[in-house]
């Protein structure tokens, strides 16, 4: 009984995730990829983009931080922040994280237009995407785990 | 030799080299390949490719998925290198849809330009795209 309600629960919150826009259909395509020879596939590849999306966000606040401190106000480095933000569009996107996307386009565009404010008020609410995005896949994962393991629908190849 | 000739389970086995530097999308990537029974190498470092294929002579790979804006060295240098020298096709892979960019990668010889994120379509049917360019024999070798 409790295993019925870990599931129902599971799927109110997934549809929950993407009627709020947080995920997209990128997120259904990894859910295609796990089988079982890859039982866990979605979670690893979430867990590895908390990985390098964390380093990503140190990478940013550096480069943002920086240039808004200091004796003198240095020009933000706009290449640097855009090559930082290609690389966590791509990332965001692979997962399916919607709303990390947007923002991640927001912030490039301030960079194309030298906007600096633009550019840190955007990695700010970026930032806060991210974090509700990764509280709320946290507490998806561990009910996936603690509802055992799914049948899988047959889907036609 | 025509693609109606080849044996049924075309493309399965068909080697494919991914490179990101971004280790998410890489493992994605990958993954997608897995599931279309290709076999798949990786590298998060383009130089190092360059290095591997100049040294084998292409020899063990078919295609090359390549991310466009790649940080150890310029992608669109790692494609006109592999196209003139090793002729291997190579796919340029990347999140920003300009059509400039898109020119750029088919003038320098990529043999597409797709759109990340990837999906599973992409690489069901990419070897659609340069079956002329498969080096037939060595798939029978």
């Amino acid at each position: 009984m409790d295993r019925n309600n870990s599931r129902r629960q599971l799927a109110a919150m997934k549809q929950s995730l993407f009627d709020q826009g947080h995920l997209d259909e990128q997120f259904i395509q990894l859910e295609e990829l796990q089988d079982d020879a890859n039982p866990n596939f979605v979670e690893e590849i979430v867990t590895l983009y908390y990985r390098d999306s964390s380093r990503l966000i140190s990478s940013l606040e550096q480069t943002l931080h920086f240039c808004a401190c200091g004796r003198e106000r240095n020009p933000l480095d706009f290449n640097k922040l855009d090559t930082i933000m290609h690389q966590f569009k791509g990332s965001s996107s692979s997962i399916g994280a919607k709303k990390v996307k947007a923002e991640s386009t927001l912030i490039r565009e301030y960079c194309r237009t030298g906007n600096a404010e633009g550019c840190r008020k955007s990695f700010q609410q970026m930032k806060k995407e991210y974090v509700a995005l990764r509280k709320r896949l946290e507490n998806y994962f561990q009910l996936v785990r603690q509802a055992g393991p799914m049948e899988r629908a047959c889907r036609p190849k | 030799m025509e693609i109606d000739d080849l044996p049924y389970q075309f493309p399965e086995g068909l080697r494919v080299f991914v490179i990101d530097h971004d280790t998410t999308q890489l493992h994605v990537i990958a993954n997608m390949c897995f599931q279309c029974n290709y076999r798949v190498a990786t590298c998060i470092v383009a130089s190092f490719t360059l290095h591997l294929l100049r040294e084998t002579n292409g020899r063990f790979f078919y295609v090359i998925l390549i991310e466009a804006q790649m940080s150890d060295m310029d992608s669109y240098q790692f494609l006109q290198c592999v196209t003139q020298e090793i002729k291997i096709p190579v796919i340029m892979m990347c999140a920003d849809n300009t059509t400039s960019e898109r020119m750029n990668a088919i003038e320098k010889g990529a043999c597409d330009y797709w759109l990340k994120p990837l999906n599973v379509n992409h690489i069901n049917n990419m070897w659609q795209q340069f079956k002329n360019m498969i080096k037939l024999k060595e798939y029978f070798r």
